[in-house]
C-alpha cells in the first residue's frame, strides 16, 4: 500500500509545489493523476520515488518510509520518469542486466521476463545495440521493461504513455491490467483524460500543488465526462 | 542585430555562475567559503609554482636581453593548449550542439548562429588560455617594464593567435568524429586517436626541444631564431610586441582572420549536414541471441564505472593519461633501462637531495593524481541521477563502487610502472615495497578525497561532458588535490629524512595517507545516504 501522508515540498521557499497532499493507494489500484502543467505531478511523483526531498510529511511503501527506510521502501517501487533518460552508452541488455542485478532478479526469471516485455514490446532485435543508437519510443520501451521485470508491487509512472506508439500503449494498459489483477498498485500522471477514465479505477486531480479531487472515477465523473469535470475544477479559484 | 541576441542568450546559457559552479552558491553560503578557499588555495598553488618559474625565468632572461624568449612561451602555450581545448570542444559547439533543434527551425541565418557557437567556444578558450599565460605575460611586462602601448598590442596580438589551431583542430576533430561514426566501437576508437594525436604532438614538441646543447638557453635562443624563420606568425607575435611592429600585427591579422571568415563560411553547410545527421537514428537489427547475465551488485556498479569511462572519449583521455603514461614510462623505462642509471646518477648528483626513488615516486604519484574519476563521475551521471537514486542501493555503495573503479584505473598501471622502472633501475627490493606501498597509500587518498569533493560540489547540469570533466569544481578541486597532497606528503618526507632514512620516512608517510583515507572514507559512507537525497540530478 501507497500512503502519502501531508507532503509539502517548496523549490524556493516561497511557493508550495506540493501542498499538505494525503493519498492512500491500495493494492490492486489503477491510481491517475491530473493536473495541468506545473501542477506539482511530477514533483509528488519524484518524492515518492525518493528521487526529491520534501519539506513535510511523509511517504510510507508497504509501512516503509521513503525518508527514514529508503532501502526498503524502494525495493518494491518501479519508477519510470516522463523522459526516458538512461544510460546512452549501454546496449540494451546491459541496462537491463544493470536493472536485473540492483533488482536481485535470478538469472531464469531475468532471462524469461527480458524475453516475454522485449517480444512485447518489439524491441527483441535491438536490445544488443547501444541505447544511443535508440528511437525515443525505443527508449521509453527500454525504461518500462527496466520497471517490468523486477515485478514491482508499487508502480509509479510520469506520463507513462507520451512517445509510445499505438500498439505499445494498447499493450501497457494490458500490462498494467494484469499487474493490478496481482496486487500491483500503479501510479501514473497522465493529461490524456480519456485514458484514465477507461483505465483508472480511481484518479486524483491536483491544482497548485492541491488535490482537489480524488477517489473512485465513477463517482468523480458521475454523467459526465472527466474531462468536464477537470476544466470545471481548473476553472474554479 | 541577431548575432548579439544569440550572444546574450549564448553567454547565459554557457557563464551563469550556477552553470560553471554547478550551484547555486547565495544558498549555501558554507559552500561559497569553501569555494573561495579552494580557488584561493588552487591559485596560490598555481602561483608559487608556474607563475615563479616564470618570474625566475623572467630574472635569467632580463640581464641577457632576451625577455622576448617569454612571448615565445606565451605563443607555444596558447598554441598547444588551444589546440587540447579546441580538439574536445569544436564537436560540440560547432558540429553536433545540443540545441540545434531549437535554432534551426527560427529564421536566423546558419552563418550567425555558426559565428555566435565559434564565438562562445573562442570565450571558452581564451578564458581557459588566461589562467596560463597570464603568470607569464605578468613576468614579462615586469622585467621589460609596463606600456600601455605593448599591452595594448599584447593583446591584440593574444586575441589573433588562437585562430588558426581553432580552425585546424576543429576539421581534425570532425575527422575523426566522422572516422569513429562508420565503426561500431565508435568511441573507443574515437579515445585510442586522441590519444594518438596527444602523444604525436607531445613527441613532436620534445623532439623539437631537444637541441642537445649543454647550455639550454642557447639552445632556447637558437630554437627561437629557427622557429622564427620557420613559423612566420610566431616571428610576427614577438616583433608586434616587443618592437611595436605594426606590420607584423596586421600580418598576424590577416593570416589568423581571413582564414578564420572563409573558414566560417567554407563550414556553415558542413555543420548544417553534421548537426542533421546527429538527429537522424539508425538503429539495426541485432540477430545474435540476447543473453542475460548476473553479476553481484557491487561488480554491477563497478562495471558500469567502466562503461561509462570507455564510452566518453573527453573523460577517458582527461582521466586515463596518467595510466597511459605509466605505462609509457615502464616500458620505455625497461627499453632504456640502460640510460637510465646515467640520466638518475646525473640527478643526484645534481646536488638537489633527491635520489632516483623520489623521482620515480614524484612521477608516479603525478600521474595518480590526474586519475580523478571519484571528483566527477557523480556529476556525469547527469540527467541519469534518477536511475540510481530511485533504485535500491545504499549511496554508500555506489560511492564505494566509483571509488574502486578509480583504484583499478590508476594503481594497477602504477605498480606496472615501479616494477619495470625498479628493475631498469636495479632498487633493492625493500625501496621497491615502500614505492609500491605509499603508491596504493596515496592512490587511496586522492581516491577518497576525490569522492568527498564529487558529493558536495556535483554538477549535473551539463550540456557536453566536457564541462564536468575539463571546467568543474569538482575536477579542477580533484586534480589540485592530488598535486597538494604530494606537496604535504613531499615536505613530510623531506623533514623526517633528516632524522630518519628515507625509506623509514616514506612508510610513515604512507601510514599517515591511510590512517586519513580511513577517517575521509568513514566520513564518506556515513554523509553520502544524507546527501544524495538532496542531491537535484
Amino acid at each position: 500500500m501507497l500512503q502519502i501522508k501531508g507532503v509539502s515540498k517548496s523549490y524556493d521557499g516561497k511557493h508550495l509545489a506540493c501542498n499538505k497532499i494525503d493519498l492512500e493507494i491500495k493494492e490492486g489500484d489503477i491510481y491517475g493523476f491530473i493536473g495541468h502543467n506545473g501542477a506539482g505531478k511530477t514533483t509528488l511523483l519524484k518524492s515518492i520515488a525518493g528521487i526529491i526531498d520534501f519539506d513535510a510529511g511523509d511517504v510510507l511503501i508497504n509501512g516503509h518510509s521513503i525518508r527514514t527506510e529508503p532501502l526498503e521502501a524502494k525495493k518494491v517501487i518501479a519508477y519510470v520518469p516522463d523522459n526516458p533518460n538512461v544510460y546512452e552508452s549501454l546496449t540494451g541488455i546491459q541496462y537491463l542486466d544493470f536493472m536485473g542485478d540492483v533488482f536481485a532478479i535470478a538469472l531464469d526469471k531475468r532471462q524469461h521476463l527480458v524475453d516475454k516485455y522485449a517480444q512485447m514490446f518489439e524491441i527483441a532485435a535491438v536490445l544488443n545495440n547501444p541505447i544511443s543508437s535508440y528511437s525515443h519510443g525505443m527508449k521509453q520501451k527500454i525504461v518500462l521493461i527496466g520497471a517490468l521485470i523486477h515485478e514491482p508491487k508499487v508502480m509509479l509512472l510520469d506520463e507513462p504513455f507520451v512517445g509510445l506508439d499505438p500498439k505499445a500503449s494498447y499493450l501497457l494498459k494490458e500490462v498494467f491490467k494484469d499487474m493490478c489483477s496481482k496486487g500491483t498498485l500503479i501510479f501514473f500522471s497522465t493529461h490524456v483524460l480519456e485514458v484514465a477514465e477507461k483505465l483508472c479505477n480511481k484518479v486524483a486531480i491536483i491544482k497548485q500543488g492541491k488535490i482537489v479531487a480524488n477517489g473512485n472515477t465513477l463517482d468523480i465523473v458521475k454523467d459526465h465526462s472527466l474531462e468536464d469535470i477537470f476544466m470545471e475544477l481548473i476553472k474554479e479559484s | 542585430m541577431m548575432y548579439a541576441r544569440l550572444m546574450k542568450i549564448f553567454l547565459k546559457e554557457n557563464f551563469s555562475l550556477r552553470r560553471l559552479l554547478g550551484t547555486d552558491l547565495r544558498k549555501n553560503k558554507g559552500k561559497a567559503i569553501l569555494l573561495g578557499l579552494v580557488i584561493l588555495y588552487a591559485l596560490g598553488a598555481f602561483l608559487f609554482t608556474f607563475g615563479y618559474m616564470f618570474f625566475d625565468f623572467g630574472k635569467l632572461l632580463a640581464p641577457l636581453g632576451a625577455i622576448d624568449i617569454l612571448l615565445l612561451y606565451i605563443f607555444l602555450f596558447t598554441m598547444a593548449v588551444s589546440l587540447i581545448l579546441v580538439l574536445f570542444r569544436a564537436n560540440g559547439y560547432l558540429f553536433r550542439y545540443k540545441d540545434f533543434e531549437i535554432l534551426q527551425p527560427l529564421p536566423i541565418k546558419t552563418r550567425t548562429v555558426l559565428f555566435a557557437k565559434a564565438t562562445v567556444m573562442m570565450i571558452m578558450n581564451y578564458a581557459g588560455l588566461c589562467i596560463f599565460i597570464a603568470p607569464i605575460a605578468f613576468s614579462y611586462f615586469y622585467f621589460n617594464g609596463f606600456a600601455i602601448v605593448t599591452f595594448l598590442l599584447f593583446v591584440v596580438a593574444f586575441l589573433l593567435i588562437p585562430l588558426l589551431p581553432m580552425i585546424v583542430f576543429s576539421f581534425i576533430s570532425l575527422l575523426i568524429a566522422r572516422i569513429t561514426a562508420r565503426f561500431r566501437k565508435s568511441n573507443i576508437l574515437t579515445i585510442i586517436l586522441l590519444f594518438v594525436v596527444f602523444m604525436g604532438i607531445m613527441a613532436l614538441s620534445l623532439s623539437i626541444n631537444y637541441g642537445g646543447d649543454l647550455n639550454p638557453l642557447m639552445s632556447i635562443r637558437e630554437l627561437v631564431d629557427q622557429i622564427k624563420g620557420v613559423y612566420l606568425p610566431m616571428a610576427w607575435f614577438m616583433d608586434a610586441i616587443h618592437n611595436h611592429d605594426l606590420l607584423s600585427l596586421l600580418f598576424l591579422a590577416l593570416v589568423n582572420v581571413v582564414p578564420f571568415y572563409l573558414f566560417l563560411i567554407v563550414v556553415q553547410k558542413l555543420t548544417t549536414k553534421t548537426n542533421q545527421m546527429g538527429l537522424s537514428v539508425v538503429t539495426r537489427k541485432n540477430t545474435k541471441a540476447v543473453k542475460s547475465q548476473s553479476r553481484p551488485l557491487f561488480e554491477t556498479l563497478v562495471i558500469k564505472e567502466f562503461r561509462k569511462f570507455i564510452n566518453v572519449p573527453s573523460y577517458a583521455v582527461n582521466a586515463g593519461f596518467g595510466p597511459v603514461f605509466l605505462f609509457l614510462a615502464g616500458v620505455l623505462g625497461l627499453i632504456f633501462k640502460n640510460k637510465l642509471p646515467g640520466l638518475f646518477g646525473y640527478i643526484e648528483a645534481s646536488g638537489i637531495g633527491i635520489n632516483a626513488q623520489i623521482v620515480v615516486l614524484v612521477f608516479v604519484a603525478f600521474c595518480l593524481s590526474t586519475v580523478y574519476t571519484t571528483a566527477i563521475t557523480l556529476s556525469l551521471e547527469g540527467k541519469n541521477f534518477w536511475i540510481i537514486k530511485s533504485a535500491p542501493i545504499k549511496p554508500s555503495l555506489i560511492m564505494n563502487a566509483k571509488l574502486v573503479f578509480n583504484l583499478f584505473l590508476g594503481l594497477p598501471f602504477a605498480f606496472f610502472a615501479l616494477i619495470l622502472l625498479s628493475v631498469g633501475l636495479s632498487f633493492p627490493l625493500l625501496d621497491f615495497f615502500v614505492l609500491v606501498l605509499f603508491s596504493a597509500a596515496f592512490a587511496l587518498l586522492t581516491s577518497v578525497i576525490g569522492s568527498i569533493i564529487n558529493l558536495h560540489f556535483p554538477k549535473f547540469d551539463f550540456i557536453n561532458d566536457i564541462e564536468v570533466v575539463k571546467q568543474s569544481i569538482g575536477a579542477m578541486i580533484g586534480v589540485l588535490s592530488g598535486f597538494g597532497i604530494i606537496v604535504i606528503d613531499g615536505v613530510g618526507v623531506f623533514f623526517l629524512q633528516k632524522l630518519i632514512s628515507w625509506e623509514l620516512a616514506l612508510v610513515i608517510i604512507s601510514v599517515f595517507d591511510l590512517v586519513v583515507f580511513q577517517i575521509l572514507f568513514l566520513v564518506l559512507n556515513r554523509t553520502s545516504d544524507k546527501i544524495f537525497v538532496k542531491l537535484a540530478g
